[in-house]
């Protein structure tokens, strides 16, 4: 926990704070942090590298996603860290299967929020939010 | 037989047992159920076999309320669309179905029901009520018998408890040209064309019509009495000619409640979103419902998406030639204008590179290719949403239609959980990515992009009550012996698909009740 929040800014240290994530190691952070950019790609049957690049056009870039997350972030100020706290333990691939799954579970669920007319699972909305204040 | 009232005298009188008003869907369906029966009947109708101007200016009138409305529509001279009621309905010989989208979907037993959440909901029959009729309904429509419930050959893989499938039919009947020599052979049956209805006049103490007053636009005026009288108009003109029919009744007949008019639905349409990236093909086209279960879960009215695919802007030459020769190569075929078609692609390939690579990896969003999530939703039952007498007068010296068509916040609730609903289950498909429109945004104060579909329904809804309903169960005007009406005026709710084939039903059964009601009277 200590290792992680001298790396990190001052928001993303009142985040991990909130949630007390035991095992959340640096490597899991990059892991899931690269898993958020690419949130959005797996129910698209295109190749693993290119399907999130287009989906970050899509919704505006690396730019777009901030603001999205910058308007989740102050709709709901503890979207990252819950999502953090539904990690919490997992690392490499696994942060991403993970992100992947909850979203679906998300759509399934018809757990959608709206960003700038964008109907998103809110995961998805969590991980721009962590984006946003990372 | 047929009969054109300009070419009878001034003062003309008829008798009938049955007067049916309006030679639309439902006028034309009772009149010829009832031809070859015992009964004598005149059919009035408006116009005559094709469309005429002065006619059908008499269906204008003033609109207010949502400003979508999308009534009929013409350009004004600074070529913005605006809305006219003028435009809204047909009204010469075969009515609206001179001009019909021909959809064909029976209300189903949720329509018949009480929904709690919907207020004003629930009919006074039931669908068994209908379900005999149905066919014969088909028929007459000309649509091929259907499973309504089956889905497409190639059908998405929606969670049937959120989304559903419920095809249609196709009914290719013009009632003004398929029933005509029907009509015209038929010995009991008289048909006057341009007669127009000026008023149902009451008895006394309005317990029933003892005449109907018609006219001319160029001024001969004739009377007609009869045992029964039906007014089949559609679902404006049924409530302004009650309205209108006075002169015993200040406020009209079957108004003493002041319900003549109000309830007015239509079925609010327009796009709900666009649809970018996935698998657009496999969506384009296709037509989902809400399904019961999120209705009930949700609270929500009943609605259905369609899928339109769009191309914004022109297409590259290069590009169109290469679809040609896709088609053509498809189809085994050599186009015959092969080498002008290779030629174009060879001069615009920049285009034709940059978009097989898009199509290729999907990796280059193209913002003018997208699918258009176009939404169609019942209405809920509102009293505030109702028709009028407007001040403005037409040429026969009526007053025209003044129509305030208003939404409630169920109707609201209904687009954006929809949308919602729609958005989530074709992004967990891998489908698409759905953007609303601002207005659906779930914290906009915007009013509802949606017109309609000149489905006007509800102004004299049914009900076993007098004090909630205009007619009772069998389209009888409450407190009226031998008034009827028929058409989508009679429905309480009116699901959200297409209503001719519901209509066309009812108007079926009214005939067999006024069959056998006037041969139980003698």
């Amino acid at each position: 926990m200590t290792e992680i929040c001298n790396e990190v800014v001052s928001e993303k240290s009142r985040l991990m704070t909130a949630v007390q994530p035991a095992n959340l190691r640096r490597r899991t952070l990059l892991a899931f942090t690269v898993a958020a950019a690419g949130f959005a790609a797996a129910t698209v049957p295109l190749s693993a590298e290119s399907v999130p690049a287009a989906l970050r056009r899509l919704f505006g870039g690396n730019a777009g996603l901030r603001e999205f997350g910058r308007i989740f972030h102050a709709r709901q100020a503890d979207a990252a860290a819950r999502l953090l706290a539904r990690l919490d333990g997992l690392e490499g691939s696994a942060v991403r299967s993970r992100v992947d799954a909850l979203r679906k579970e998300d759509f399934a669920a018809g757990r959608v929020v709206v960003i700038n007319g964008w109907v998103l699972a809110r995961t998805e909305a969590e991980a721009c939010a962590f984006i946003a204040v990372a | 037989m047929f009969a054109d009232f300009r070419e009878l005298e001034d003062g003309l009188s008829l008798k009938a047992d049955v007067c049916v008003i309006g030679a639309g869907a439902a006028g034309i369906t009772i009149a010829t159920t009832l031809a070859g029966t015992p009964l004598s009947v005149c059919l009035l109708e408006s116009g005559g076999f094709v469309y005429e101007t002065a006619t059908q200016e008499l269906y204008g009138g003033q609109t207010e309320g949502q400003p979508w409305y999308d009534a009929g529509t013409r350009e004004s001279g600074g070529g913005q669309i605006v809305p006219e009621l003028i435009f809204s309905r047909v009204r010469f010989f075969g009515g609206s179905t001179n001009h019909w989208g021909h959809g064909c979907v029976p209300l189903d037993d949720t329509d018949f029901a009480v929904r709690p959440w919907v207020p004003f909901s629930g009919w006074p029959i039931e669908e068994t009520d209908l379900e005999p009729h149905y066919a014969r309904a088909l028929a007459l429509c000309r649509a091929p018998a259907a499973d309504f419930g089956r889905p497409p050959s190639d059908p998405l893989p929606v969670d049937p408890t959120k989304l559903r499938y419920h095809t249609g039919a196709l009914g290719t009947a013009n009632f003004g040209t398929a029933y005509r020599t029907e009509l015209r052979r038929a010995d009991n049956v008289k048909v006057l064309l341009h007669a127009n209805l000026l008023e149902l006049q009451a008895n006394p103490d309005a317990s029933a019509v003892e005449k109907a007053t018609f006219g001319t636009l160029e001024g001969k005026r004739g009377t007609i009495y009869a045992r029964s009288f039906v007014l089949c108009c559609g679902g404006i003109e049924n409530a302004r000619l009650l309205l209108l029919s006075n002169s015993v009744v200040g406020q009209g007949l079957g108004n003493t409640r002041d319900l003549v008019g109000r309830f007015f639905m239509d079925h609010p349409r327009g796009e709900c979103g666009r649809i970018y990236r996935g698998h657009l093909e496999r969506l384009a086209h296709q037509a989902l419902y809400f399904a019961p279960q999120i209705e009930r879960q949700e609270k929500t009215l009943q609605a259905f998406a369609r899928f339109v695919d769009r191309e914004v802007g022109p297409i590259p030459e290069g590009i169109a030639a290469v679809r040609k020769l896709e088609a053509a190569f498809a189809a085994r075929t050599r186009p015959p204008d092969f080498a002008e078609l290779i030629e174009r692609v060879v001069l615009d390939a920049g285009d034709v590179i940059r978009g097989i690579y898009r199509r290729e990896t999907g990796s280059d969003p193209d913002p003018n290719n997208y699918i258009e999530f176009e939404g169609q939703f019942e209405q809920a039952p509102n009293p505030e949403s109702r028709v009028m007498l407007g001040n403005e007068v037409d040429r026969l010296g009526q007053r025209r239609t003044m129509l305030d068509w208003r939404f409630t916040e169920l109707d609201h609730h209904t687009y954006r959980c929809f949308a919602l609903t729609i958005g989530a289950e074709i992004a967990r498909l891998g489908l698409g990515r759905l953007k609303l429109p601002p207005w659906l945004d779930p914290n906009s104060t915007e009013p509802a992009q949606l017109g309609g579909c000149a489905h006007h329904m509800g102004t004299t809804r049914m009900s076993d009550d007098p004090s909630c309903g205009v007619v009772n169960r069998n389209c009888r005007v409450h407190g009226i012996a031998n008034l009827f009406i028929g058409g989508s005026s009679c429905f309480p709710t009116g699901g959200c698909g297409f209503p001719t084939l519901t209509l066309v039903a009812l108007a079926l059964r009214l005939a067999r009740y006024l069959e056998q009601d006037l041969a139980r009277a003698g």
